[in-house]
């Protein structure tokens, strides 16, 4: 403390300078009067006395100096007054200072925008109590070799781990759930979420209204209740504590409001749930441990990590793998962080942006550097005078980095306000994208980040070079004005350019390899025509339409309606359409006439449910047999339409149309499906996924009462009008009915790779910027090598050497510093591009053609950058160059 | 030491200061180095300039606190007086002294010799 405070009174002295001195002043001029007026006393000639008196005193200067060392910090002092001739000095080449300062700012500025987006979206805890305490649990399923996590779990599953395990406080089941209610102004689709009631003591958040579920409330028949969220009370029931008690219309059945969630309250995390009813488990869900379908949540007891949680459930898995040979064998169980299962498809994007804008910084550091060491050049003799009169190294270093740390500094500055500007812009880019209820916005945390870059920025960018042009015996550059003593300079500049090169070059491929993938997407196969096709979602209410035939009947009428609407060619509809949905529906099935696979490695295959129609209005090709007719009834014989690759993996060199299947579910009694058709393949679960096996179900024979369809309508008219049409239609026959999500078929597919395309196109801007400071950065450094060896130059010329020739020699440099960048950029290049595999479409992480593309290219920028120097070399006149000396 | 004078040792210049301000109250530097020179008969040789770094440290410090005022001579002067911190401080220093001064007499005086008594 006393050493703070001794600190403090010193610091604070500094600003009482003036005033200081004068009182040391009056102080030493006192005392010396006094010793003089003694002196006098003892008999001394004045003169005498007065010397007498200073020898006493020993030299005031020296005094006041070593009094001035303890006053206050000298050190500080000095700095100031470095600082001060840093500042001066960078005022004389503003030209200098804005290049660095702007590409500084940049850097600095995108780096913090990325940042903020990644510390909201990723690094941020959940918004729940102890969060870290939340795991999502899944089953495993081990298929055909293979572990794959992230499958439903059963119901009877979910109850025995529930009895069993020692490691968690509770664990709850919930279900993704879409609800219609009904309201004054017809039906609203919202986003709702089946819960059990545990779910909100897990996530340990209290209502701010009323209750949550009681335990009891998740048995069918005690289920009609329901929670809001703080956002649809406020509103559509305009924040009215009243309304618990109330009753509501949900999927056609009254619900009673028990209670209000408070703000910010989001379950699934980051999901736009509006609204939560109890989870309810019918007799037959109970034991039905084949159909695996509830998610699950838990939290872990204080002190369990999830590893151990993980240890604790694959023993329960086992144990019930004995129990239930039939259903269980090949199923695991896989425990996970929540957050890093909520934030993973942020993580993915995110952290590949982070690595690209790191970069853009680090070649603007790399320029800057460079200028730095220029100016330090240029600076040699004054920096060698400073050394000859007594200052250390560390001194030069010093006023050398202070320089970089007042344009850093200025950088920083305006990076922060770029940074936001940045960030506005991404975020309105990305609006649609965002997940729901996380608040993107610079905080302080930001403005710690913006100066710890703009701090790492100055290092690289100052102290590095200042350590190295420190470094160089000054005394000889003191004697010579030669350029002998830029040798270790001269390489050091050679390697900025090389660094410059293959940074740029990493961005290039980047960028090329983004948008190869999209532009192969738009000749990509997907094994339909997505053109001229509109589709929106269709949500019936599921308490309406308990029974299949209820739902059948509606789909039959409407489709009959909109194929009469003229200009709609066809139409048909599908339970997930192809690339927007990239759950699996699997199920396992077998072949009549085969023997019994051993468990899990039944033939499985995606199970979708299609009306007569879809095919021809999707432009899906008929390979073999017939297309789904509506003669494909309950009453008429049971078929199913294979996808070619379900036809050649578990029919090969034979003619499966006219073979029967049966599924392996205990859901349902099933019965033998006849094969009657086989169909072109299509990118089922999304562009990025290898197209899986499909089995085609007529919905008029389907098993699963179904509330949830897209309808696919072939037409040259207008997507709004036809929608609105189709609108009306639909409410005409059920006002409780809610269509959603209306969209061409063609913007299913772009939205599908909303990732790559926003990659792409930052990527497209990053890399152009990275370019442009690479172009700026060669030519740099190869000016600045052309004019330290004029010298040379002229000496070359002047024994003969022709123009051409130096200019092959300036461009072989700067050639072989592109070529070494190139080599090592491609080295850094495979393990980026492997960052980004989840985003390319079509296109291996090594793709020759790209790296060759992007190489190629970084060489001739570098080269065209590098031949403006060459050609000036080349104009020397060997005399004037001479001279110069 | 020529002339018989000793230098004033490192780090006793504090103790003395500490002592004559203890012994004489409030008083200015010149007063203080007058009072070392004194009392140590003229033994002591210091350069009056080496006083003043060392009352800003002990300022500092807090065992010592200044106060400008007038002089015997109607002069301007900062005068120089002894906090509580500084009185307890002083304690220390002295005992610490003390112990300092028994230990490198005890070195001066011949250990002895095995088997002598």
């Amino acid at each position: 403390m006393t050493w703070l405070k001794m600190f403090l009174s010193r610091f604070l002295a500094l600003f009482r300078k003036p005033e200081l001195e004068e009182e040391l002043d009056t102080e030493v001029r006192f005392h010396l009067e006094m010793e003089t007026a003694e002196n006098l006393r003892r008999g001394m000639t004045p003169e005498e006395a007065r010397y007498a008196a200073l020898r006493q005193f020993g030299g005031v200067d020296q005094a006041k100096e070593s009094w001035r060392d303890r006053c206050w910090l000298p050190q500080v002092d000095q700095w100031v007054r470095d600082l001060r001739f840093g500042a001066r000095s960078l005022a004389r080449s503003p030209g200098f200072v804005t290049f660095a300062v702007l590409s500084l700012a940049l850097g600095i500025g995108l780096n913090t925008a990325i940042f903020t987006m990644l510390r909201a979206l990723v690094l941020q805890p959940l918004p729940y109590p102890e969060p870290w305490g939340l795991v999502k649990v899944y089953e495993s399923m081990i298929w055909q070799g293979q572990s794959t996590y992230g499958s439903g779990v059963s119901v009877p599953n979910l109850e025995d781990w529930r009895e069993q395990n020692r490691v968690f406080e509770d664990l709850a089941g919930f279900a993704y759930e879409g609800a219609n209610l009904t309201h004054q102004d017809g039906a609203m689709r919202l986003m709702a979420a089946e819960v059990e009631p545990g779910v909100f003591p897990i996530m340990r958040i209290p209502p701010l209204v009323g209750r949550t579920f009681l335990p009891e409330e998740n048995v069918p028949g005690a289920d009609r209740v329901v929670v809001l969220s703080h956002g649809l009370w406020e509103r559509s029931f305009g924040a009215d504590r009243g309304i618990v008690g109330q009753k509501l219309s949900i999927n056609g059945a009254a619900h009673t409001v028990v209670g209000v969630m408070p703000p910010g309250f989001r379950f699934p995390p980051r999901s736009a749930a509006e609204l939560w009813t109890p989870l309810a488990f019918s007799e037959r869900m109970r034991t039905d441990r084949g159909s695996h379908w509830v998610q699950v949540i838990a939290r872990l007891k204080p002190g369990v990590s999830w590893v151990a949680a993980q240890l604790d459930m694959s023993e329960i898995a086992r144990r019930l793998e004995k129990q239930h040979p039939d259903t269980n064998a090949t199923r695991g169980v896989g425990v996970f962080p929540l957050h890093a299962e909520t934030v993973r498809a942020m993580a993915q994007v995110l952290m590949v942006l982070a690595g690209a804008v790191g970069f853009v910084l680090l070649l603007a550091c790399a320029n800057v550097a460079h200028m730095v060491l220029a100016r330090a050049v240029g600076r040699r003799r004054e920096l060698s005078v400073r050394m000859a009169l007594g200052a250390g190294r560390w001194r030069i270093v010093r006023l050398l980095t202070l320089e970089s740390v007042l344009l850093a500094a200025a950088g920083g500055v305006a990076g922060y306000f770029g940074g936001r500007w940045c960030l506005d812009a991404l975020l309105a880019f990305t609006r649609d994208q965002l997940p729901a209820g996380v608040v993107v916005t610079p905080d302080t945390t930001t403005i710690w980040f913006c100066v710890l870059a703009s701090l790492i920025s100055a290092l690289l960018a100052g102290l590095i070079p200042a350590l190295r042009v420190s470094r160089v015996d000054l005394q000889s550059a003191l004697k010579e004005a030669g350029s002998s003593a830029g040798t270790a300079l001269r390489r050091n500049r050679s390697v900025l350019m090389v660094w410059e090169v293959a940074l740029a070059l990493v961005l290039a491929v980047g960028a090329l390899l983004l948008m190869r993938s999209l532009r192969l997407l738009n000749n990509f196969d997907l094994g339909f025509q997505p053109e001229r096709v509109l589709t929106m979602k269709l949500e019936l209410p599921g308490t309406r339409y308990p029974k299949r035939e209820a739902a059948v009947a509606f789909y039959d009428r409407l489709l009959e309606q909109v194929r009469a609407v003229p200009g709609v060619s066809s139409a048909g509809a599908i339970n997930f359409l192809p690339v927007q949905f990239s759950g699996n529906a699997s199920l396992s099935f077998t072949i009549q006439g085969r023997d019994a696979s051993p468990p899990g490695h039944e033939p499985s295959a995606e199970h979708r449910l299609v009306t007569p129609g879809y095919f021809q209005t999707m432009g899906i090709p008929l390979v073999a047999g017939r297309y789904l007719t509506e003669e494909d009834r309950v009453s008429g014989q049971r078929v199913v339409v294979l996808s070619r690759q379900t036809a050649e993996r578990y029919f090969p060199n034979e003619n499966p149309v006219g073979r029967s299947i049966r599924y392996i579910t205990k859901v349902w009694e099933a019965d033998w499906l006849t094969v009657v058709g086989v169909v072109g393949d299509v990118r089922t679960s999304g562009v990025y996924r290898p197209t899986p096996t499909v089995i085609y179900v007529p919905y008029g024979q389907s098993e699963w009462p179904w509330s949830s369809t897209s309808l696919v309508l072939r037409s040259q008219l207008e997507p709004a009008q036809l929608a609105a049409t189709v609108r009306r239609l639909v409410r005409e026959k059920d006002p409780d009915a809610a269509v959603l999500l209306v969209k061409t078929m063609e913007s299913v597919v772009s939205d599908s790779v909303a990732g790559t395309r926003f990659l792409s196109r930052l990527f497209t801007i990053f890399s152009a910027l990275a370019l442009v400071l690479a172009v700026v950065g060669v030519y740099g450094v190869m000016s600045h090598l052309v004019s330290q060896r004029t010298h040379e130059i002229g000496v070359r010329m002047a024994l003969g050497a022709s123009r051409g020739e130096v200019l092959r020699l300036v461009l072989a440099r700067g050639l072989r510093n592109a070529l070494t960048g190139t080599l090592l950029g491609l080295g850094c290049t495979v393990m980026a591009s492997f960052a980004m595999r989840h985003f390319l479409i079509g296109i291996g992480v090594v793709d020759f053609w790209t790296y060759l593309t992007a190489a190629s290219g970084i060489i001739a920028v570098a080269v065209v950058a590098s031949y403006v120097p060459a050609w000036r070399a080349s104009r020397v006149d060997p005399l004037v160059a001479l001279r110069d000396e | 030491m020529a002339d018989g004078k000793t230098d004033v040792l490192q780090g006793t210049l504090d103790l003395l200061v500490l002592k004559t301000l203890e012994a004489l109250g409030a008083q200015h530097g010149w007063g203080i180095a007058r009072r070392i020179e004194q009392v140590s008969d003229d033994a002591l040789r210091m350069n009056h300039g080496t006083l003043y770094p060392a009352l800003v440290r002990l300022e500092q410090r807090g065992w010592i606190r200044s106060q400008w005022g007038v002089s015997d001579n109607n002069r301007r002067a900062r005068f120089y007086s002894l906090t509580a911190k500084g009185r307890k401080q002083l304690g220390a220093q002295e005992e610490r002294w003390e112990r300092m001064a028994a230990i490198v007499a005890r070195f001066r005086r011949p250990f002895p010799e095995e088997g002598t008594l």
